[in-house]
C-alpha cells in the first residue's frame, strides 16, 4: 500500500505546472531596460529591448533585438502598459542592462530601479550604466553596423569589465538600500559615437544623484585600481620626457591609511602598489639593465601619481566619495566619524595617493 | 514503553543536522539585521553556543533514564496527570512547529514562484509528502536524513562560493558598536534556528553508541555543522549586502543566488528554493512523527496508532493554513512560537532535571 502510493506523492509535486507554467514561445526576453523622463514631466519613458533568435529552425538562427518604448509613472506602470501592445509576457529573466538617461540620472534614479527587485524570476546580475544621449534613439535601431544594439552595448561593458579596465556596475550592489551607507558611486557612461555608442569613462553620482562631472577613459582606469581592482594585465600609456610608455598591470593591492591629528583628520592615504610589465619605452628599442628599471619605475610613479591628483581633484570636487573613505573612516574610526560631518569635510579632506611601481619585466623581450 | 527501532550515532547527527537547518537559513541574516546589526554573525555564534549546553542538559537528564524517552519519563518525575498534560503540551508544540515551518515554507514559494498556483495546492502538496513520512519509525527517518544530507553540502558550497562575487568586510565593522545588548538581543532571535536539538529528548534511548558519551559527541558535531552554516550564511550575507538591504530583503540567500551567470544553468535560485523543500521536508516530518509520538503516550500502552494521528495532524494543519495567508501573521505567531521553543526545551529540561535530583537525594536520604 505504502510503495503504491509512493509514486502518487511524486506527482504531487508535480502539481504547480498546471498552474504556473511559462510558455517559452510567449516569452519576450527584455535584455535592454532604456528609463529617461517622457517631455518635461515625470512620467517615465521606459524601452524595452526584446532579444530573439529568428530562423533558429535553419542552423544557427539570426539574432534580433526589437524595442518597445512606453511611458508610465512606475518601472511596473510600464510594464502594464507595454503588455496592452505587445503580444506575449516580457520576461526580465534574461535583463543584462539598465541603462538610464542623464536627465533621469540627475533625479535620484535607485528610487525606481528598487522596484525592478520585484520581478519575478529577475536574476539581477544586469549591470546598470548611463547614457549620455538620446537614449530612445539608440535603442529603437534594432542593429548597428549588423550587431544587435544589445549584443553592442554588453559586448563593450563585459570586454572592458573582463580587462578590468573599468568596475562591474551591478544593479543588486546599488538597490535596495545598497549605496545606504556614503550614497556615492560612479556608474559606466556611454555617448554616442558614430552610428551607435562607446564607452566613455565614469559618470560620477552624489548623494545618489548625477552630479553631471565625468570622469574620462584614463581616468577610470586608474579610478577602478584605486578602488581595489585586480590587475588584469591591463595596459596603462603615459608620457615621459617628451616620449610615451606602455606598461600591462600584472598585480595591484590598494591600501587606505587613515592619519589623525588630534580630533580630527589630517589625511588619508590611498596607497597603491602596481607590479608592471614594461612592453614599450620610447619609440627605439632598448635593452633594460637594473638601473633603467629603477629609473623608469621612478618616472611612471611621478606620472601616475600626477594622474591620481587629478582624479581625486574631481572626485573631491564633484562631492562623490566614490572610493568610500567615509565608511572606510566609520568602520575603523567609529567614534571620530561619529562627531563628523562627512558630507561637508570630504571636498576639503586632505586625500594623497602614494603609488608605488615595481617593474617586474619586459615582458617577453630583453 | 512504545517500541522504536534503534538508530546509529551517525544516523542520530544526520537527522539533527536536518532538523535544526529550517528556513531559517533563507531568512536569519533578515531577522538578525533588525536586531544585531553588523553584530549578526557574533550573535548567531553565541546562539549556537547556547543550544550546545542546551544539548548537554538534554543529555543529562536522557542519561538518568538511559532506557526510557522523555513522553515516558516525565510522568516519572512529575507525576501522572501533569505528566500527561505535559506531553499533550509537547504533541501541541511540535505539531503547532510542524504547521509553521510549512506555512513558513509554502508563503516562500507563493512570493518567489508559484504565484498563481493556489494557496491550498502548495500546503497540500508539502502536508501530504510529509505526513506519509512521519508515519515512518525513527530509523526509516535517519535513513531520508542520510540520504538529503547532500543537499545542505551543495546548498552551503553555493553560498559560501557566492561570496567570491565581491564582498566588503567593512559592513562587519565596528564590531559591537551597540554593546552586548543588540547581539543577547539577536542570539535570542536566532535560537529558533537552532531548535531540533530537542530530537534527544525523543531519541535518546534509541540511540545505538558505543558509549553515552559518544552519543553527546555526535550531537555536538551536528550541532557544530549547524553553527559553521547559520554563521557561514551571515557572515556571506553581511559582507555582500549592506545593512539596509538586509533589513528590506527577507530572503537575501536567494538574492546572493541571483547574482550568480551561468551559461548552462538560468536561474540558480529558484532551483536551489525547489531542491531546499528537502531540508525543510525533513524538518517538518520529524515535527510531524515527535507530535504523534507525544500524543500516543497520553496512554501508557499507546492510544491509537501513530498513522491516526499523523494524518490526523496533517487535516489540522491544513485546515488551519487557511487562515494563515497574510504573511504578518505568520510573523506573529513564529514569534509565540520562538516563546514556546525556549519554554518546552530550555526552561522545562532544567526544571525536570532539578526535580530528578531533588527526588534521588530525597531517596537515597531516605
Amino acid at each position: 500500500m505504502r510503495k503504491a502510493l509512493a509514486p502518487l506523492l511524486i506527482t504531487c509535486l508535480l502539481l504547480t505546472g498546471c498552474w504556473d507554467q511559462h510558455e517559452l514561445k510567449k516569452l519576450l526576453f527584455v535584455d535592454i531596460v532604456g528609463i529617461d523622463y517622457a517631455g518635461d514631466n515625470r512620467q517615465l519613458k521606459v524601452n524595452f529591448v526584446i532579444s530573439s533568435l529568428r530562423e533558429a529552425n535553419q542552423g544557427g538562427g539570426r539574432p534580433s533585438a526589437i524595442s518597445y518604448e512606453t511611458t508610465g509613472v512606475s518601472l511596473f506602470d510600464a510594464v502594464a502598459n507595454t503588455n496592452k501592445v505587445v503580444p506575449g509576457d516580457l520576461s526580465a529573466l534574461e535583463t543584462r542592462l539598465y541603462l538610464i538617461s542623464t536627465r533621469f540620472a540627475k533625479d535620484k534614479p535607485l528610487n525606481i530601479l528598487n522596484a525592478s527587485s520585484q520581478f519575478l524570476s529577475n536574476p539581477l546580475y544586469a549591470h546598470l550604466a548611463v547614457y549620455d544621449g538620446d537614449l530612445s534613439e539608440l535603442l529603437s535601431r534594432s542593429k548597428i553596423k549588423d550587431v544587435p544594439v544589445s549584443d553592442l552595448l554588453m559586448g563593450l561593458l563585459e570586454g572592458e569589465i573582463k580587462r578590468g579596465k573599468i568596475p562591474s556596475n551591478k544593479l543588486l550592489h546599488y538597490i535596495l538600500g545598497g549605496t545606504n551607507f556614503i550614497n556615492d558611486f560612479a556608474l559606466n557612461r556611454f555617448v554616442p559615437s558614430g552610428e551607435g555608442a562607446r564607452l566613455a569613462g565614469l559618470a560620477l553620482f552624489s548623494d545618489g544623484r548625477y552630479t553631471g562631472t565625468n570622469l574620462n577613459n584614463e581616468e577610470t582606469q586608474l579610478a577602478n585600481l584605486m578602488n581595489g581592482a585586480q590587475g588584469k594585465i591591463q595596459t596603462i600609456v603615459g608620457r615621459m620626457d617628451g616620449s610615451h610608455y606602455s606598461v600591462l598591470v600584472q598585480n595591484a593591492k590598494r591600501k587606505f591609511r587613515i592619519v589623525r591629528s588630534g580630533e580630527g583628520i589630517n589625511h588619508i592615504e590611498v596607497s597603491l602598489k602596481l607590479d608592471l610589465k614594461i612592453v614599450e619605452e620610447d619609440t627605439e628599442l632598448n635593452k633594460h639593465s637594473k638601473d633603467v628599471f629603477k629609473s623608469l619605475e621612478k618616472t611612471i610613479e611621478e606620472d601616475l601619481t600626477s594622474k591620481a591628483v587629478e582624479v581625486i581633484a574631481t572626485l573631491q570636487k564633484a562631492n562623490c566619495d566614490y572610493f568610500q573613505l567615509g565608511h572606510e573612516v566609520a568602520a575603523y574610526h567609529p567614534k571620530l566619524y561619529g562627531k563628523m560631518n562627512w558630507r561637508e569635510l570630504y571636498p576639503k579632506l586632505r586625500i594623497k595617493p602614494v603609488i608605488h611601481v615595481n617593474i617586474l619585466n619586459s615582458g617577453i623581450l630583453e | 514503553m512504545i517500541k522504536e527501532e534503534s538508530i546509529t550515532g551517525r544516523q542520530l547527527f544526520a537527522i539533527v543536522v536536518m532538523v535544526q537547518l529550517g528556513t531559517e537559513v533563507l531568512s536569519l541574516p533578515h531577522v538578525e539585521a533588525d536586531v544585531a546589526g553588523q553584530d549578526t554573525w557574533i550573535a548567531v555564534l553565541l546562539s549556537g553556543l547556547f543550544a550546545q549546553l542546551g544539548i548537554l542538559l538534554i543529555w543529562w537528564l536522557g542519561s538518568r533514564y538511559p532506557d526510557r524517552n522523555l513522553y515516558t519519563y516525565i510522568s516519572t518525575i512529575v507525576g501522572k496527570p501533569i505528566g500527561l498534560c505535559m506531553n499533550a503540551v509537547f504533541g501541541l508544540y511540535y505539531a503547532f512547529s510542524g504547521f509553521l515551518l510549512t506555512t513558513n515554507y509554502a508563503d516562500v514559494l507563493k512570493r518567489w514562484m508559484f504565484v498563481l498556483s493556489p494557496w491550498w495546492i502548495l500546503l497540500l502538496m508539502l502536508l501530504i509528502v510529509c505526513g506519509y513520512a512521519a508515519t515512518s519509525t525513527l530509523r526509516s527517518l535517519a535513513l531520508i536524513s542520510q540520504t538529503m544530507i547532500i543537499v545542505p553540502i551543495v546548498g552551503f558550497l553555493l553560498i559560501t562560493l557566492s561570496g567570491t562575487y565581491g564582498f566588503d568586510a567593512k559592513n562587519l565593522l565596528p564590531v559591537l558598536s551597540g554593546g552586548w545588548n543588540p547581539v543577547m538581543k539577536g542570539a535570542y532571535a536566532a535560537f529558533s534556528s537552532y531548535v531540533g536539538y530537542d530530537l534527544l529528548l525523543y531519541a535518546y534511548p534509541y540511540v545505538r553508541s558505543r558509549s553515552n558519551k559518544g552519543l553527546l559527541l555526535w550531537m555536538s558535531i551536528a550541532n557544530a555543522i549547524a553553527i559553521v552554516f547559520y554563521v557561514a550564511v551571515c557572515l556571506v550575507c553581511s559582507t555582500m549586502f549592506s545593512l539596509r538591504q538586509l533589513t528590506y530583503i527577507p530572503e537575501p540567500i536567494v538574492f546572493i543566488l541571483k547574482n550568480y551567470q551561468l551559461e548552462i544553468i538560468q536561474s540558480l535560485d529558484i532551483l536551489f528554493l525547489i531542491f531546499y523543500a528537502c531540508v525543510v521536508l525533513s524538518t517538518i516530518y520529524v515535527y510531524f512523527f515527535l507530535s504523534s509520538k507525544a500524543f500516543m503516550h497520553l496512554r501508557k500502552n499507546g492510544w491509537g496508532k501513530q498513522s491516526v494521528w499523523v494524518w490526523a495532524i496533517v487535516c489540522a494543519c491544513f485546515a488551519g493554513g487557511f487562515f494563515m495567508t497574510k504573511r504578518s501573521n505568520i510573523i506573529q505567531v513564529a514569534a509565540l512560537q520562538d516563546q514556546a521553543s525556549v519554554y518546552l526545551i530550555v526552561v522545562l529540561p532544567v526544571i525536570l532535571l532539578v526535580l530528578s535530583t531533588l527526588q534521588r537525594t530525597m531517596r537515597n536520604g531516605v
